[in-house]
């Protein structure tokens, strides 16, 4: 319908998710439109691997709704979208050549050319059994899989887990040139640089609860340090406690830090107030917006 | 096309301002023409492995910039008229902001106002050459 | 979707058919030394796996059809004829093992698998079926098989002419498949939620603790208790197949005649399958 937005690729509401006792996803919202890469990062046990499983009916949520394109998960989604485990799922007695069959024969769109194309690339041998890969053999298996039904919508936990460094760069390039043609992929993963290039969304999820989405770029430019040195301990500043834009304060010795969403420019001036011998503001990478996300709480 | 971008998405600074300053850095030296294709955005996203909306979002500021202007089908290209100048113009913000920040650095670090200068002309001196450039010299 | 299960059961096919025709020949070598007969005593020569059916109350002359336990004796004795039955029953038998052993299909895929199980175009329910009917397939297959090389055999030993095709052959035809997927049922409905290998120990117990049910049916127990046990036996595929303990116990069986029997075991078939694919329906990755 002209003039409505178009409905995210994926939208997750108010996803709850409890074992027991324990909460693993704590009424989680995140949206992720189409054609993003979008990074969801987190220590282990942030409920990542549980939002995926929820997310694509492995798991049933306590709560909320997870919605593709507008509409709940349905079978026939899956002719267009893949998922990979963090651990590989394959199946040790069958070999790689026989995976790649299964596959071909349950998804319409799979390509058996690229299949070829990307064993070649990782390096795998798909005659043999899955059994005597070494993990990430197993995971590139996986890899391979996952892209040739080309998919609509990637679904990836922790693709890189177990591959070297060159086969980690060809999943960032494979995620790229899915995303250039189109697709939504969603990813997981410890490794920050990987989401620092690929990722164009990030969201980062501690114990459970969302703590940081945004647009990774913005989130560059907006999260400044401002960091000062006094003549002798760095003083509480009362005005900064209190302020919203702060999202974290670190004093050591004679130094402070204040880890601040915006320009900063409030902020210098209120410590410009306390008599500092210098100010200066910093820019934040994704690794220090997320280790202040996931460590100021 | 071999790449003539690089930039670092480990920085804090986003990418797209970093791809946005080296695609008018190119202009204004002339090492992109007026009339010159740039890369589509697939082909840089993949060349220097970097999400391919990041590319998107600086080929369009560079379009409301008027530095190039992209036609469906066809590709981006650097503007035959004008582009030169918005470059030049975008540039001297850059060095503005550099200088300013490089000022507050110096004073950060202590530094008098004449030791600063001092500090300037020296690197004046050193990067520029003799003649029309620098008008004063202070004592 | 379900080449994964046809490769499954594949294995297994070919595993249970060379075991089958080796026994087959094995047979063929020693049919020069001995022959086949339906004698009156059960005393357990040369175990190989056959049920009789008791032919309704039609006897043979020597009045030996009966019920009793697994046992084609192989002796010396004069032959008697051979109902069709008994090939029926053997092939009835094998197919029943390798029921038992496709039956874990479901609980396979828990171990590990299930993020690409159910991560395909097809509901769990669906993909589920599809697993089945591919073991299905294969228990057919292995009975025909088995049937087959039991005629071969038979035919190679020169024993043909012994085979009469009795008149509850055709139904037995359809009660020996019914018995084999019986116990295909019943493990898959006791192992679909089983996530670790534990399944395949479920199945491969699972003839031994259905035997021990069917003694305790024999034992004197408080009146509640035997009433449980008699109820449980009615999920028992041996009580509709056979079983022994002598000839008291064969009375229990004897009294099921073959229309009940498949009752019997086509209610086992379906709720096993109902209970495996309710279990599918709730389960968590």
């Amino acid at each position: 319908m002209p003039g409505q937005p178009e409905a995210p690729a994926i939208a997750i509401a108010a996803l709850t998710k409890r074992y027991g006792a324990t909460t693993a996803v704590d009424n989680l919202s995140i949206s992720i439109p189409t054609g993003a890469i979008f990074g969801l990062l987190g220590t282990n046990g942030a409920g990542k691997t549980t939002t995926f499983k929820c997310a694509l009916g492995l798991a049933r949520p306590s709560a909320g709704t997870v919605r593709f394109g507008g509409e709940p998960l349905q079978p026939k989604m899956f002719e267009s979208m893949s998922y990979m485990p963090e651990r590989p799922a394959l199946y040790d007695w069958m070999t790689g050549a026989q995976h790649v069959e299964a596959a071909r024969r349950s998804f319409t769109r799979f390509d058996r050319e690229r299949a070829r194309e990307l064993s070649d690339l990782f390096g795998l041998d798909l005659r043999k059994g899955v059994g005597k890969l070494s993990k990430g053999q197993q995971s590139a298996l996986g890899l391979v899989l996952a892209f040739s039904i080309r998919p609509e919508i990637l679904v990836l936990d922790e693709p890189s887990s177990g591959l070297d460094p060159v086969h980690q760069r060809h999943v960032l390039d494979l995620m790229i040139d899915a995303a250039a043609g189109g697709a939504t992929v969603v990813f997981s993963s410890h490794q920050i640089g990987q989401v620092e290039r690929a990722a164009d969304r990030v969201a980062v999820l501690h114990r459970g609860k969302l703590v940081l989405e945004g647009i990774v770029e913005d989130l560059k430019a907006q999260e400044k340090i401002v960091e000062a040195t006094f003549e002798g301990d760095a003083p509480t500043i009362a005005a900064l406690d209190g302020n919203p834009s702060v999202r974290h304060l670190m004093r050591q010795g004679r130094l402070l830090r204040a880890y601040v969403r915006g320009s900063g420019d409030g902020v210098v001036a209120v410590i410009q107030a306390a008599s500092p011998t210098s100010v200066r503001i910093l820019d934040q990478n994704l690794e220090d917006i997320f280790l202040v996300a996931v460590g100021g709480n | 096309m071999p790449a003539i971008f690089t930039v670092d998405p480990h920085t804090g600074v986003p990418i797209y301002l970093q791809l946005i300053e080296q695609v008018k850095r190119s202009v204004a030296l002339g090492v992109l023409a007026p009339g010159e294709r740039l890369p589509t955005v697939k082909q840089l996203a993949t060349d220097l492995t970097i999400n391919p909306n990041t590319v998107a979002r600086a080929y369009r500021e560079l379009e409301r910039d008027g530095v190039i202007e992209t036609s469906v089908g066809r590709g981006s290209f650097v503007r035959q008229n004008g582009a030169g100048d918005a470059a030049a113009a975008a540039l001297s913000d850059v060095a503005s902001s550099a200088v300013d920040a490089a000022v507050r650095e110096a004073k950060s670090l202590g530094l008098k106002k004449s030791q600063l200068r001092e500090i300037f002309h020296h690197a004046l001196e050193r990067w520029y050459s003799s003649d029309g450039d620098v008008k004063e010299r202070e004592n | 979707m379900y080449y994964k299960e046809l490769l499954r059961v594949r294995r297994f096919f070919i595993v249970f058919a060379l075991t089958v025709t080796a026994i087959g020949l094995l047979v063929v070598l020693f049919s020069g030394h001995a022959k086949v007969s339906v004698g009156d005593s059960p005393s357990p020569h040369y175990a190989l796996a056959a049920q009789h059916v008791r032919t309704g109350d039609k006897q043979s002359e020597s009045g030996s059809t009966q019920v009793y336990a697994p046992g084609i004796e192989i002796s010396n004795e004069p032959s008697e004829p051979l109902p069709f039955s008994a090939l029926l029953a053997i092939a009835g038998f094998v197919a029943a093992i390798f029921g038992t052993c496709v039956g874990t299909s479901l609980s396979c895929e828990n171990h590990g698998h299930l993020e690409i199980a159910w991560t395909r175009p097809a509901s769990r329910i669906g993909y589920a079926a599809r697993l089945m009917a591919v073991d299905v397939a294969g228990i057919i297959a292995i009975f025909a098989y088995t049937l087959a090389l039991c005629v071969a055999a038979i035919y190679a030993a020169g024993w043909l002419h012994y085979i009469v095709v009795d008149g509850q052959a055709g139904v037995n035809v359809v009660r020996f498949l019914l018995y084999a997927l019986a116990w295909f049922a019943l493990v898959a409905g006791l192992t679909a939620s089983v996530r670790s290998r534990g399944g395949t120990y479920v199945a491969g117990f699972s003839w031994l603790v259905m035997a021990l049910l069917l003694v305790l049916m024999d034992l004197s127990l408080p009146p509640a208790l035997h009433a449980l046990v008699k109820g449980l036996n009615y999920l028992n595929p041996l009580l509709y197949g056979s079983y022994s303990s002598g000839a008291e116990a064969a009375r229990h069986v004897a009294q099921i005649g073959s229309v009940e029997a498949m009752i019997g075991l086509g209610a086992i078939i379906v709720l096993g399958i109902v209970a495996a694919l309710t279990q599918w329906r709730v389960l968590e990755a």
